[in-house]
């Protein structure tokens, strides 16, 4: 009966360090798209809207007080071009800024660098004490992550500061890993969510 | 009978009673399915393919066992993407959830008659301990609780060589709502082999 025994403990330990079920297997299946809005706005009263021909990034040069930079083209455009073929689609007019637009839609792309640490803390319900682990050698993995996050906003609708009211905006999160065309591909199908998931847009 | 009643009725209310007549003693591994019940079914409703029970039992009357029974089970589920409102905001991706259950029991068991297929009944009372994730994006909510536990068990011992016994049983792990999270249930099968001292 030792073999029985010896195979019942192999089995165990077999289950417990290989069968941990798999997460995403693709980049894409990390994408996520988060809307919120105003609800003291009434969309439906609100007709023109301009936006910029640039998408400002939000990087490590601008918050150390370097000058902004921007998407590249013609990514920039590409995604441009989606939202506004989304805001006609919901009727609404494109116009110059300074045509005195209901709204303005303010784009910008985030550039963060995760680092990934595992310290092992998930044993304090075996070991007393416990307090993680530590690597005398390196083992973290950082990856890139970016956000396209466009904010609606109502120039006309001003803070005693002179603040404009964020009326809705979108979030596109994801991993900045791919080709810059698949890269474009999910951020505009992010797009089209965005719009799908706000339908207090449409005219 | 009175007696093992008495004695389920101790460790029920958590008395662990050591000093009974020299007697056998019994440790077992098995192989454990989690089937989600009410309460766990809402993060996870896939049943649970990986799982594993470890369990002492030393007999301190005729036909009952007392003992202690620690398990593991980890629950996933892929969540198609879509879309979830709360307010005015909406998230949308694809979810991954996951739960990791631990129990950790005192029971007691009761055979019922002898032979070469041998029925029982059990009932434990412990702690559970819940560790579950929701995943989206490169984001995780994870939940830490502790739950007060009740566990019914049924099942059989085969005896297949003096010693050595396989055993197939359901138990109801029901864990109790506590100030953080709900009350849930989860219906285990398991498989093993319970080996007479170790």
């Amino acid at each position: 009966m030792k073999v029985l025994k010896v195979l019942s403990l192999t089995a165990i330990v077999f289950l417990l360090t290989q069968c941990y079920p798999e997460g995403p297997q693709y980049v894409d299946e990390m994408d996520l798209v988060y809307t919120n809005y105003d609800p003291a706005t009434d969309f439906t009263a609100k007709h023109t809207y301009a936006i910029p021909d640039k998408i400002m990034k939000i990087d490590d040069n601008l918050i150390n007080g370097g000058d902004p930079n921007f998407v590249k083209e013609p990514y920039a455009t590409q995604l441009l071009e989606k939202m506004k073929l989304n805001m006609a689609n919901n009727g609404w007019t494109l116009v110059k800024k300074d045509a005195n637009p209901d709204m303005l839609l303010a784009p910008v792309a985030y550039e963060l660098t995760t680092t990934y640490y595992y310290g092992g803390g998930y044993w304090d319900w075996w070991y007393g004490g416990w307090y993680g682990w530590y690597y005398p050698y390196p083992v973290t993995t950082s990856y890139s992550t970016g956000s396209l996050i466009v904010t609606m906003l109502d120039p006309k609708n001003l803070s005693p500061d002179d603040k404009m009211r964020a009326v809705w905006g979108f979030i596109i999160n994801g991993l900045l890993e791919g080709s810059n065309t698949e890269f474009t591909a999910r951020y505009s199908k992010g797009i089209d969510q965005a719009f799908t998931q706000s339908p207090y847009l449409k005219k | 009978m009175k007696n093992k009643i008495f004695i389920a009725l101790m460790l029920a209310s958590g008395v662990f009673i050591t000093s009974f007549v020299s007697a056998q003693s019994f440790t077992s591994i098995q192989y454990t399915v989690g089937i989600p019940g009410g309460g766990l079914k809402n993060h996870v409703s896939k049943v649970s393919w990986r799982g594993a029970t470890i369990e002492y039992q030393k007999e301190v009357a005729p036909s009952v066992t007392v003992g202690v029974n620690f398990a593991w089970s980890t629950f996933y589920e892929r969540k198609d993407y879509a879309s979830y409102t709360r307010d005015n905001a909406t998230l949308s991706g694809i979810q991954y959830c996951y739960d990791n259950l631990f129990p950790m029991l005192v029971n007691a068991h009761y055979s019922i008659g002898t032979g070469t297929i041998i029925p029982y009944v059990g009932l434990g009372v412990g702690t559970m301990y819940d560790l579950r994730n929701t995943d989206m994006g490169i984001w995780t909510v994870e939940e830490k609780n502790w739950h007060f536990l009740v566990t019914p068990e049924a099942g059989l011992m085969f005896d297949i060589s003096p010693g050595t016994s396989i055993k197939l049983n359901a138990k109801y792990d029901y864990a109790f709502k506590i100030k953080d999270a709900d009350a849930f249930g989860n219906l285990n099968i398991n498989f093993g082999f319970v080996f007479n001292s170790w």
